[in-house]
Parts: C-alpha cells; structure tokens; sequence
C-alpha cells in the first residue's frame, strides 16, 4: 500500500513537472550520444529494424527517401475507390495513385511504394513520428490541422486533389435529398472517430437544433456494418466514401438499386482532401504540391500516359514539366524527367480519377472537381 | 597477562560493503538520470521540431465530440469529457465485478458438482473461454448482437425485456426525488439491525438456545425501512444542515486549507519518523541505525517535505479540493428537499418515437445497456468469471480433505457441509487471487476502443487525436489506473487482513 | 535367527476390482441422485441441446462464407510475405520440427504411459475428431474420412482397455508411437479432405471443391518425414554424444533459434561489412580470451580487480566517445567477463578454461547478431514489415518473453534486495507497469515512443511493440519471480554465506535455480496470457490474425466478395488461439506433475 502511493506520488510529481516545464531549454550537452557517425547506432537498437532506419534529421525526408529507394506512404486500405488493399499488400485507388505518382517523380519508380493503412485516429501521430513520408489518406484540410502551437494538429498540406463535402446516408424509405436536421433529430449516427466528421456533425445537429447521439468507430466498414444491422439509423463521413460504399454495395447485390440515400445534396461541410506533410520540411513539401499541381497541368494540356511522348511538347509549359532539360525540376531537388515518369506510368489528374472513381458513379462533370475552365475548382498555377 | 583484544580494523573503502552498496546505487541513479535527461532533451527537441506544445488550456475548451453513453453526452470541456469517461470505465468495472464474482462462484462449485452433466458444462465453460482471448471475445458478442432485430417503428410501445440491435432493455428501479431521505432511514435501521444481532449474538452465547439473531436484526431493517418509505420527509430537517455546511465550506479561504494540508503532510512525516525511531529503542538506548534506517528516514522525511511542497505551491490541488467538498454537500442538501415522492420508481423498458425525426429508439426510462456496454460486459464477465471459477474451485479443493470427512462424519448434508464448514474456510484462500482477478477486470475494461464503448481510453485517444495532446493525456490514464488499483486493492486488503488467520 | 522381512501389501491390491458400472447404475449414480440433482440434469441438458443446436446451426447456415477462411489461409498465416520467398518460411519450420524431433529423442525417448490413460487420450481425440467433422461445413468425403477415422480411434481407444484386461496394469505403450500415428493420421487428412472454394468467374454462392491445403500438403508431409528422421538421428546421436552435452547444446540451438529464424531467415539478409566484423571479432576473442585468463587467476587478487574495474571505466567512456557499436559492445562484454571472472571461473583450470569459451561463444554470437542488425533485408513487401498474420503474433509472443525474461530476473532481485534505492525502483517500475493496461502501453509505444528518438529515427512497429509487450510482461514475471525468491528457506542463504560465497556467485548458483524451479508453472502461466494478449495489437494497427480476420478479411471485394463474413473469421481466430493455447496449459500441467510442484 505505502508502495502504491509512493508511485501514485511518483506520477503526480510528473504531472506537475509536466504542467510546468514545456518549453524549458535544456542542457543539451547530453544530445551528442545521440547523434552519431556511424548509421548502426540506430539499427542496433531496433530489434526487427533491417537496415533502412539510419538517417540523420537534418537531411530532410526528400534525402531520406531517395536513400531509401521506396516511397513510405500512409493510405486508409479501406475506403472503396480511395485506397483498397489488396491480397499482397499494395493498394489501389485515388489516393493510392497519388502515392504513386509522388514515388514515379521522386524515384522514378511508380511501384516503389510502401503502403500503410492506418486508422483516422493515429493518421498524424503516425506522421508526425516520421514513420510515414506522406499521408494520402483522403484527409481535408483544416485550419486547426495546419496550426501550430497549442491546439493545433501542425502539419501542412498539399493542393487539394478532391473536393468534397460532408453527407448522411440513409434508408431512401425515411430520407430524401432534402432531408435536414429535423429529419434527423432523436438519430443515432455512426462515424469513424478522430476525424473531422465528428465536429462537423455535432456543430451541425447544434446549429440545425437537432439532437442526435454519435456511435464512433475506429474504421468506416464497422459503421456500415453496425448501419446495415440496425444499430445506427445514419452514417455520415465524406460524401465520396459514402457513394463509393453504396455502389459497391448495390453492384455485390447486398442491397436493392436505391435503397440508400445520400443528403443534404448541399453537404454540410467543406472538405478539400490532399496530401498531408510534416511541417518545417519545405524541399519537400514543395515537391508534394507540384506533384499534384503537375497531373493537373498535364490534365489541363491534355498530356496523358499514352500520349506523351508525342504530346510532351504541344507547348513550352508542357514542356518545362515534361520534355526538356527540366531545369525546375532539378532546381526541386528532383530529376529531370521526374513529372514525366509520373505523367508516363501513374497518368494524369483525369486519368487518375477515371481510372479510379468514375466504376463507383463519381464523375467530375458538375462537381467541384471538374477542371476550371468547365465550371470547378481544379486550377493550377502555371509552370514556369 | 596483557589480553589482545582483536581491534576491528575497518577494511579498505574499496572492499567495504556498505560503501560499495552506496556507490552502486548511487551509479545507477546517475546512470538512469543520464538516460532520462537523455530522452527528456531529444524529446523536447522533437517537439519543438514539430511544432507541438502541451499545455492544459484543453481541458477547458470545448471538445466538440458526442459520446454515446454516460453521464454527459455532449461535454462542454475536455476536463469533463474525461470525466464522462471515467465514470463510463467505473460503471462498466463495478458491475463486471459484481457479476463476474455471483457467476463465478456458481461455476466453481459447478465444477466440483457430483452430477456429470454439471460438472461437463462448466468444464467446457472454463477451458473455452479462458484459452480465448479477451478481445476476440468482445468482438464475438458485438457481432453477436448485431444479429439482434432492428426497431423500426411496429416496435414503439412497451414490453417486459427489449433485445434488439440496438442495445438491451430491462426494467430498473430507479432512485427518485424522496431517495436520499429514505437512505438515512436505511443506514439507521442498519445500525439497529446490527446492535440487535450483536445483543442476541451475544445472548445465545452466554444462555444457549436459538435465539435466531440473524432474523431478528433483518425484521428490524425491514421494519425501518417500510417506516422510512412512508415518513421520509420527516429528514428534510438535513436539507438546511447541508447547504449550511457547503457555504462554510464555500467561505473557507484557501490558503487556510493549503496550510492546513501541508501541515499535515510535515506532520504525518515527522509522526512516522518519530515513531520508527521508537521502534529502534532498547532498554540499553538507541539501537545502532544502519544506512537502510537513515535511508528510510530520509526518504519518508524528503517525500513530507514534497508533499507539503506540492500544496503549497500548487493551489489547483487545495482550490480543486474544497470545489469538491462543497459541491458534495450542495448536491447532498438539494436532494433533502422534504419531497414526499417514493424513494424509487420502477420502470419497464419501451421503445419510443424520438425527436422530430421521428426515430424508434429505447427509450431511457429504463435501463438501457447499449451494444458497446454490453460486449464490453458481458465479455470481461464471463471470462473473468472463468478465472474466478478456478480459483474458487482450488480454494475449495485447499479446504483441508479431513474437515470434509469430520463435517459428514458428524452428519452434515452435503449443502451444510459446503456453507458452514468448507465455503468460509476456502473465502480466506481465494480472496487474494480474486482481488487480483478485480484488479484485471478494471484494467480490462480498456478494450472498449475497440467497440466504441467511451471509456476512458476511448474518449481520451479521441481528446488526443483532436487536440494533439498526447503526453497529459497518457499521464492522465496512468494516474487514473493507478489511482483505481490502489484503491481496490486496499478494499481488498482490508478483507484480507480481518479474515487472517489469528494464530494462538 | 533369520528375520524375515514383512511386506506389507497396498491397500489397493487387497481389494477387489469393483465390478465395471453399466450405463444404466452409471447414469443413477451421476445424473439422478438425488431430487435437485435430476432437475440440475434437465436443465444442464436443456442448455447443452440449446447451444449445440445453436453453434451447429450457425455454422451449417448456407450464407455462412467459410470459404473466406479457406482461401485467406495465407493472408492469416504470414500476411503480406512475398510468394517467392516463401521457400524461407518453410525451412524455418524445418528447422524447428528438426530440433523437435533431436529434443523428443534426448528428453522424451522411451517415454511410456498406462494405456489406460493412453486409451482414454486415444478415444478422446476420435470423439473430437468425429464432432468436429460433424459440425465443421466439409464435404460429404471429408465427412466420410473423418467419421472413420474417429471411428477407428475411438474403438481402438476404449477396446485396448477392454481387452487388455489384466495385463493393463504391467504393460506400457511408447507415447511417441502413438503420437507419431496420430500426427501421420493429421497430414494424411490434408491430402484427403476437400473444402467448398469460391469460383473466380462463377457469382455469389456458387462454388467448387479442392483441397483444403493444395499448396502446403506437399511441405507438411516432408516436414512431418523431417521430423521423424531427426528422431532417429537424435537417438543415435545419443549413444555418441554424453547426454549432457547434448541437452545443453539443444538448449543452445533452442534459443538461437528465435533470432535466426526471425531476424535472419525470415527477412533474407544480406550482411555487410562482413570482413570488418569478423575482423573485430576475432580480434576481441583473441585478445581476450588471454585477458580473462589472466584476471580470472584468483592468484591475481586486488590488482586483478583493479584492472577488471579499469576496463569498465574504458568501456563507459567508449560509449560516450564516437565509436564502432561493435566495437563498445565487445569492451562492455570484455569488462563484464573480467569482472565476473574471480566470482565464476576463479578455481581450477578446467573451470577457467570453460569461462574462456563462453567468452568465445559470446563473441560469436554478438558479431552474428551486429550482422543481423546492420544488414540489409533482401524481402521486402510492400507494407513496411515483413512479418504479419499468426507468424506475427507467435513472433510478438516469444519475442516479447524472450526479452522479458532477464528484465523480469533482474526486476525481483531488485524488489527483494537489501538496498532500499534498488527496492524502490524496483517497486515504482513493477508497479506503475502492472497498474496500467497493456492497451494503454502499446498506445503509448505508438504515440509517445517515437517522440523520445530523432527524427529518421524509427523502429518498425513490431519491434516497438515487442518492446513494450517486453516491458509490461517483465513486471508480472518480476512478481512470479519474487514468489519463488521468497519461498527459498533461509538456510540456504546462511549456508552460501558461511561458505564464504559472494553475493553474485550466492545468486546464481543457488538463489535463482531455486527460484526458478519453483515457479515455472506460473511462468507457462505467464506465456499463455502473453500469447492471448499479443491479440491487442490489432487496435494499434498491426497486422497480426485478429486485424487480418476482422478488418480485411470481411472487407474483401475482389477476387472474391466476402463482404459480411466477420463472425466466421471471428470464429476462425477464435480456434487458432484457443488450439495453442490449450496445448499450453496442457504441457503447462505436465510440468508441474513432472516438478512435483506442491507434492515436496
């Protein structure tokens, strides 16, 4: 007993050392055993390691990445149409192709990718800790997620790849595509936690006057599941998820043609999905966003992977990007050729999205990811 | 003749134990606060690195989050997120306890049951579930009840039990407004009961004859109560009494408390020195103290001198604490309000229209046990009922085999034999183990995150992941697990110690 | 006059047999004895009949998708491994069936039982194997096999009991023989049994049959032929070699065996700096093994001492200095054997020079497991770790005791020690570790952990997690321990200090064999709630059996579409785990029979 409160004392003494002391500078005299000459130092502390963890800080994840030759990106696996896993471990999808792309830029290699599902809730610890390059894991963009300090998230984000919006799903038989907070009030919803659709739906239901109860789940599947038993009456998430849920569902024949309902047609959030990447790591955040910015162009000059070798020069910004000496390219820290491997063996932002999204009925036409000169909000800044 | 006396020559420090014994314990401290400043610097590195900053303005900011179940679905602080959280890990804890003991109990006796069918079917229990393990238990009995019917809106009306998808129903009595009067007359009439048995305990000793003490003590707490439920507001009197002593409590100043309470922390310390230095008395003087003595006394003076460092310097504590007192007795004093209701209700569970929109939900006039609560507690029951069976079942067979041979020898029944002779002596065996098994069960209520029960663990990795608050959250768990084992094992320990055996 | 010695009979021997129950007097004695009893019968078979029906209709139920178990085995098993190099996984087994058969033949050769309990084992296994193929979905010729292969064991079982009769009680029957049969029974199963497989072209529900094991029956058969060769080789081996020195040297493989298979076969690695280290290495034995000789001389004395301290004091500052971490490895190695010398090898030559060769081994074995550490994995997947599935969880399992074990010793020692900062950091360490989940813990090594390292910096999940599965289970083996410490009788300290024996040689010679002994049985205690905790990982993202049954498995849409098979996969892991654990607390039992553990 007096040993149990003797800990008890030992942890409080820590809380109090940890409510006082954050920002305390250290003698860091201490530091130099840490960083070392010789890269086992590291290697021979992980049990399992191998030999791909011996990177010093200041190099940068760019230099990490090119040193290791594989491309560590962070995807969901489970989010039809998005990133799916499959049998051997590689995965397919939007969000997929993006890290593919990124690893056809940066190693020339679009297969060199490792992928790693991870759940909404260890997504950024799971970045931030550097065991992951790039999080591509259909992520919105957020100003609490770009802060820093106190509150924030603080990590950064690439250009918006998809732009999409917060829905409900439920039973056609009770919703329609008008339906709102009174509909929906004295609901049970299920979501995935961690996740910016916990505070969307509950300032929603706050706002609308509803009062709803929230059943959150580690992984989106789980919440259909408990949706189709009749534990929730809705589930909310990213309208995509939910289409792409729901015409997978009905092409297995697990339900009839329309018996599930997506509203508000008007979503009730804003949610611009992107690569995310640590902050303070510039070289290679910039290579993030004209990776992305780069499939756009391509898109927008009508540059794709069958034709670009024909169409590589159709003009001077195609060709900075994709055919010439690259000099913005290198001056990035890529190679030359880097955007034109990408274009050449992942394809191009509509190639991409086809390829991926349209089997689920998402198209662009219409939406905010149609290209800007058609009404949306897919832009890129010029390449010169 | 000169006698030599061998003077004791003092070996040199490098071969003297009690210095070696030092500097070795010394190199290790200083060896483990290298490691620590260490990792301390390297973090704070990191973190500034990363932008992250710890800091406790979270726990007033709104979390915006919705928790399903619990006292407080939609907290207006992460502070009281947390709370709900707790209080969620306690529900769940105290009634697997309670459950996981009753059922137990009847399996290990099961298990030793004569009648082969019996004795099959707890075997099976217990080599099934304990070889499971827990998780894939509680995701067994979630997907279980996901086989449960839906409701919709044929199903809207009363009924005696509710199983459905989503969650389980059962009628409950439930305290309402007379409640805590009539609790007063409860904890009376448990005082007279108790006086009762001990007075005819006492006679059947000195003059023999059943005197039935047992069941006079229970007429007598019955009788109490049955008066305590029509005359409770008679109590409203401690209505006035109570707020009384919230606003004293109110009007304390709280650097009165913080005094006091590091007085009493120096005081405690010097107490226990004061004592262990009594203990080292003989009739010839002061013992001798050793180095471990003066370590001990050092320490114990160090950890006073901190306590008391801590109230003082940290206000939140003593400020924290009189909230709480005066908070208690204000919920104490609205609750004698003098209301003539009965003390409880009784409630059977219906299915209701909810809302404007309209949905079929259970309605929480009754109990309600949502899907996450029920796999998390039917889960961490039976299995914890399964370790609890064999240890009761070891206790039983601990019972030495000669006190069963006497007992049936002197022609006791089977039943009699097993409740006046072998049950009490096994309670003192088992219940070591079984508070152990209590203390696993608290701990395994954890699994929660992985059926979106909000437990603590689940609404503290929710808290973290919006609020990249990491470190003051783990600190937080760690302080409430321990907090919790402490305090159960000290319930348990008090047990313990009354039921040792007193040698002669 | 000749005494004449009086035996005295057993009492059982006076006795007359009781003459064999018939079922009838069977079912009065144990089921209707007595009012409250028969209604206990009723009840108990009221609850029996409900629950079997219930199991076996769910599990006979056409939507049940149980060919997602069937053709996921591999993704169960080892994950994400590489198809092409699955040649590793094999020999990994290999290896250890290998040493399984040496080990049977030096510890369990000759190995007999009374039929009777044979029989009843043998008749046993026949009715399981005949209620599993009745409940199991398999096909009509799976059932066929099956009904007569429990047929034969069941007849084969309680008729040898029957007709042996009398001579029951002197014969005996070789354990392994039987078990041998019993596990070529099992391989040939594989060959035989046929399970429903889902049509790649063919639409839902339609299926064919194959194999249940087309891919693996060909390994499992030459491993089973593996094993009893090595058996036979492991009895001949036995008259050559002293006994002894054979069961330490198994021993030695035994533990070897775990860092080999997974740290050097299962990730295919490619050693570099190969000549640098060897170089070292052999330098450092060399040169050693001349300074151990030397110190280790008791004739040396204080300077002995004096110079074994100096070499600590060289090997701490080479940790603070920049320097090969081979290099620092070997002079702690090199100071830790020096000072250890006068304590264990101070005496005969024979003595000193088996310390110079554990010093050797040591050497070896460190320069073996730096070139693990720093070479380079020729498998690779595409999911960051090559090991997943139930390989995962065997892996975390023994890692995490393995790692363990001398924390867990050291931990006690400290907790009963008489220097009050060691006790007390002990205690704070055991019991901050034990109060706190482990859930919480892994959380904490996923979260926290990697703050604690720089950047670039980072451990793969499954060595964290082993890390920390490390820590928390040396906390409740640091309390087992200290069981069995406490249980050793005060003599036996006294006498090791009237000897004259130093704190560390009382320690080790005497303290912790005892120790040991007396809590092996909490120890196998130990691993069983280890392995069924190592199922905690899937909530931290590890891909071990559980996360691959209930997050991929009824998620998967192609090939095949076994979308809502979650609770047959939950089934299916359920078995897996129950399977080996069982055979844990089985093998558990037979240790403390054989310790006579609470019979001394």
């Amino acid at each position: 007993m007096i040993k149990r409160l003797a800990v008890l004392l030992a942890v409080l003494a820590m809380v109090a050392a940890a409510c006082g002391g954050s920002s305390e500078s250290e003698d860091t005299t201490s530091t130099t055993a840490a960083t070392t000459d010789d890269t086992t130092a590291t290697t021979a502390a992980s049990d399992d390691g191998g030999g791909d963890a011996g990177q010093a800080a200041e190099g940068g994840t760019l230099a990490a990445v090119q040193q290791r030759g594989t491309l560590k990106c962070g995807v969901s696996g489970s989010l039809p149409g998005f990133s799916e896993t499959q049998p051997d471990g590689t995965a397919i999808g939007f969000d997929a192709d993006y890290c593919r792309a990124i690893a056809a830029a940066v190693l020339g290699d679009a297969n060199a990718v490792e992928f790693r599902p991870l759940t909404a809730a260890e997504r950024f610890d799971v970045l931030k800790a550097g065991e992951i390059d790039v999080l591509v894991r259909n992520t919105t963009y957020t100003q609490s997620r770009d802060a820093s300090g106190e509150g924030g998230v603080n990590i950064d984000f690439a250009p918006t790849t998809y732009y999409d919006g917060q829905q409900l799903m439920g039973l056609s038989s009770r919703f329609s595509a008008d339906s709102g907070p009174a509909d929906v009030d004295g609901a049970i919803l299920c979501t995935n936690a961690g996740t910016t659709t916990e505070k969307n739906i509950t300032e929603w239901a706050k706002i609308g006057g509803a009062t709803i109860g929230l059943e959150t789940v580690e992984q989106f599947p789980e919440a259909l599941e408990k949706f189709i038993a009749g534990q929730c009456d809705l589930v909310t998430t990213d309208g995509s998820g939910l289409v792409a849920n729901k015409v997978t569902k009905e092409r297995e024949g697990e339900i009839q043609p329309g018996e599930w309902v997506v509203f508000p047609t008007a979503p009730i959030s804003k949610e611009p999905l992107g690569p995310a990447f640590r902050q303070n790591d510039s070289e290679w955040g910039d290579i993030i966003t004209w990776v992305v910015y780069a499939t756009i162009i391509a898109d927008e000059k009508g540059v794709t992977s069958a034709n670009i070798d024909e169409q590589k020069d159709v003009d001077p910004e195609a060709t900075r990007l994709f055919g010439g000496e690259g000099e913005v390219q290198t001056a990035m820290g890529l190679n030359a050729d880097a955007f034109y491997q990408m274009v050449k063996q992942v394809g191009n932002y509509d190639e991409i999205f086809a390829r991926n999204l349209n089997p689920l009925d998402i198209f662009r036409e219409g939406t905010l990811n149609a290209p800007f000169n058609e009404g949306g909000m897919i832009y890129a800044p010029p390449a010169r | 003749m000169a006698v030599t006396v061998a003077t004791h020559e003092r070996p040199p420090f490098w071969r003297n134990a009690t210095v070696l014994k030092w500097a070795a314990q010394l190199v290790l401290v200083a060896f483990l606060a290298i490691v620590i400043l260490t990792l301390r610097a390297q973090a704070a590195t990191n973190i500034e690195d990363r932008g992250i900053t710890f800091g406790t303005k979270w726990l007033d900011d709104p979390p915006l989050i919705s928790i399903r179940e619990g006292i407080d679905l939609q907290p207006d602080s992460g502070a009281r997120a947390l709370y709900a959280g707790i209080v969620n890990t306690l529900r769940v804890s105290i009634s697997g306890i309670l459950a996981a003991t009753i059922l137990g109990t009847i399996i290990g006796v099961a298990r030793l049951s004569h009648n082969w069918i019996v004795n099959k079917i707890a075997t099976v229990y217990i080599e099934t579930i304990r070889n499971i393990p827990l998780l894939v238990q509680i995701l067994f009995w979630l997907a279980v009840i996901q086989i449960f019917p839906a409701l919709d809106e044929d199903s809207v009306g009363e009924s005696l039990f509710l199983v459905t998808a989503k969650g389980v129903s059962i009628p409950w009595l439930f305290p309402a407004g007379g409640f805590y009067q009539w609790l007063v007359f409860l904890i009376i009439g448990a005082v007279v009961a108790g006086f009762v048995y001990f007075r005819l305990s006492r006679l059947k000793e000195e003059r023999g004859g059943e005197t039935y003490a047992f069941w006079w003590s229970v007429v007598a707490f019955v009788a109490i109560a049955v008066i305590g439920w029509f005359i409770h507001p008679v109590m409203a009197f401690w209505g006035p009494i109570f707020d009384g002593i919230s606003s004293f409590f109110g009007a304390i100043p709280r650097v009165l408390v913080q005094i006091l309470l590091a007085a009493v922390a120096v005081l405690a310390g010097t107490l226990w020195i004061r004592r262990f230095l009594e203990s080292m008395r003989t009739p010839a003087g002061l013992a001798k103290l050793t180095d471990d003595d003066w370590f001990r006394m050092i320490f114990v003076g160090l950890m006073a001198l901190i306590g008391a460092a801590l109230f003082v310097f940290l206000p939140g504590i003593s400020q924290t604490i009189l909230n709480m007192v005066e908070a208690f007795f204000n919920f104490l004093g609205a609750k004698f309000s003098g209301e003539s209701v009965a003390p409880l209700t009784y409630t059977t569970p219906a299915v209701e229209l909810r809302g404007t929109g309209g949905f079929a939900q259970l309605s929480d006039q009754a109990l309600v046990i949502t899907p996450g609560f029920f796999a998390l507690w039917v889960g961490v029951t039976l299995y914890t009922a399964a370790f609890i069976a064999e240890i009761v079942r070891g206790g039983i067979l601990a019972v030495n085999k000669g006190q069963s041979e006497a007992g049936l020898a002197v022609g006791l029944t089977r039943a009699q034999l097993l409740r006046f002779v072998v049950l009490p002596q096994a309670f003192r065996i088992v219940l070591p183990p079984i508070g152990n098994q209590y203390l696993n069960l608290f701990k395994n209520t954890s699994l929660g995150i992985a059926v979106a029960f909000p437990d603590i663990v689940q609404v503290g990795q929710t808290i973290y992941n919006q609020t990249g608050q990491t470190f003051p959250v783990v600190i937080l768990w760690m302080a409430f697990f321990l907090t919790g084992s402490l305090v159960l094992s000290s319930i348990v320990n008090y047990f313990n110690r009354r039921l040792k055996l007193v040698e002669r | 006059m000749a005494e004449k010695k009086i035996i005295l009979p057993e009492i059982e021997e006076l006795a007359p047999e009781p003459p064999p129950k018939g079922p009838v007097v069977w079912m009065k004695d144990n089921l209707f004895y007595s009012v409250s009893s028969t209604i206990l019968t009723l009840l108990g078979l009221l609850i029996a009949v409900l629950f079997i029906r219930g199991m076996v209709g769910f599990i006979l139920a056409d939507e049940r998708k149980w060919e997602a178990i069937t053709t996921n085995m591999r993704l169960l098993m080892v994950q994400a491994y590489p198809q092409e190099a699955s040649w590793r996984l094999w020999l990994a087994l290999g290896i250890i069936f290998v040493l399984l058969g040496l080990s049977l033949a030096f510890w369990h050769a000759g190995g007999k039982a009374e039929p009777r309990k044979v029989g009843r084992a043998v008749a046993a296994a026949g009715g399981f194997v005949v209620f599993v193929v009745l409940v199991a979905p398999f096909e009509t010729n799976a059932r066929v096999f099956g009904l007569i292969i429990g047929g034969v064991l069941i007849v084969a079982g309680l008729g040898a009991v029957r007709l042996l009769g009398e001579r029951a009680k002197e014969a005996t029957v070789p354990v392994l023989l039987i078990a041998a049969i019993l596990a070529g029974v099992a391989v040939a199963a594989l060959w035989l049994i046929q399970v429903p497989v889902p049509d790649p072209e063919g639409g839902v529900g339609e299926s064919q049959l194959a194999g249940i094991a087309t891919t693996t029956s060909g390994p499992w058969t030459i491993l089973y032929l593996v094993t009893i060769a090595s058996y036979f080789l492991g009895l001949f081996l036995r008259r050559v070699i002293p006994e002894r020195a054979g069961r330490l040297a198994l021993v030695v493989l035994w533990t070897m065996a775990f860092p080999i298979i997974v740290l050097h076969l299962a990730r295919g690695v490619e050693f570099q700096n190969v000549g640098q280290y060897l170089t070292i290495g052999v330098a450092f034995a060399a040169v050693g093994s001349l300074i151990i000789w030397f110190l280790a001389d008791p004739a040396r004395g204080e300077l002995g001492r004096g110079l074994a301290g100096l070499l600590l004091v060289i090997a701490i500052a080479s940790w603070v200095v920049s320097a090969l971490i081979l290099i620092r490895l070997m002079l702690l190695l090199l100071a830790l054997f020096a000072l250890g010398g006068p304590t264990f090898a101070g005496g005969e030559r024979a003595t000193r020079i088996r310390y110079v060769g554990v010093w050797v081994g040591a050497v070896v074995i460190t320069v073996y497991m730096m070139l693990l550490a720093t070479g380079v994995s020729l498998v690779q997947t595409s999911n960051e770790t090559v090991f997943g599935g139930f390989f995962l969880t065997w892996i975390l399992a023994i890692g995490g005791i393995a790692l363990s074990f001398p924390m867990g010793v050291v931990l006690a020692l400290g907790r009963t020690s008489t220097m009050p900062i060691f006790r007390l950091l002990s205690t704070i360490y055991i019991e901050l570790v034990r109060g706190v989940p482990l859930i919480t813990w892994l959380l904490v090594s996923i979260v926290v952990f990697p703050i604690l390292f720089p950047l670039g910096v980072n451990f793969v999940a499954p060595a964290k997690v082993t890390l920390f599965i490390a820590f928390f289970s040396a906390a409740y083996l640091a309390e087992n321990v200290r069981g069995g410490l406490q249980a050793i009788s005060k003599g036996q300290t006294e006498a090791a200090n009237a000897l004259g024996m130093t704190t560390l040689q009382r320690t080790v010679f005497i303290t912790l064999p005892q120790a040991l002994r007396a809590v092996i049985p909490a120890l196998v205690g130990q691993v069983i709630a280890i392995f069924k905790d190592t199922s905690l990982v899937a909530i931290v993202g590890l891909f071990d059996i559980l996360k691959i049954g209930r997050d991929i498995i009824p998620t998967q849409t192609q090939p095949y579409n076994f979308l809502g098979s979650l609770r047959e996969s939950l089934l299916a892991v359920a078995v897996f785990y129950w399977i080996f654990t069982f055979i844990f607390s089985r093998i558990s039992l037979q240790l403390e029979e054989r310790l006579g553990v609470g019979k001394r």
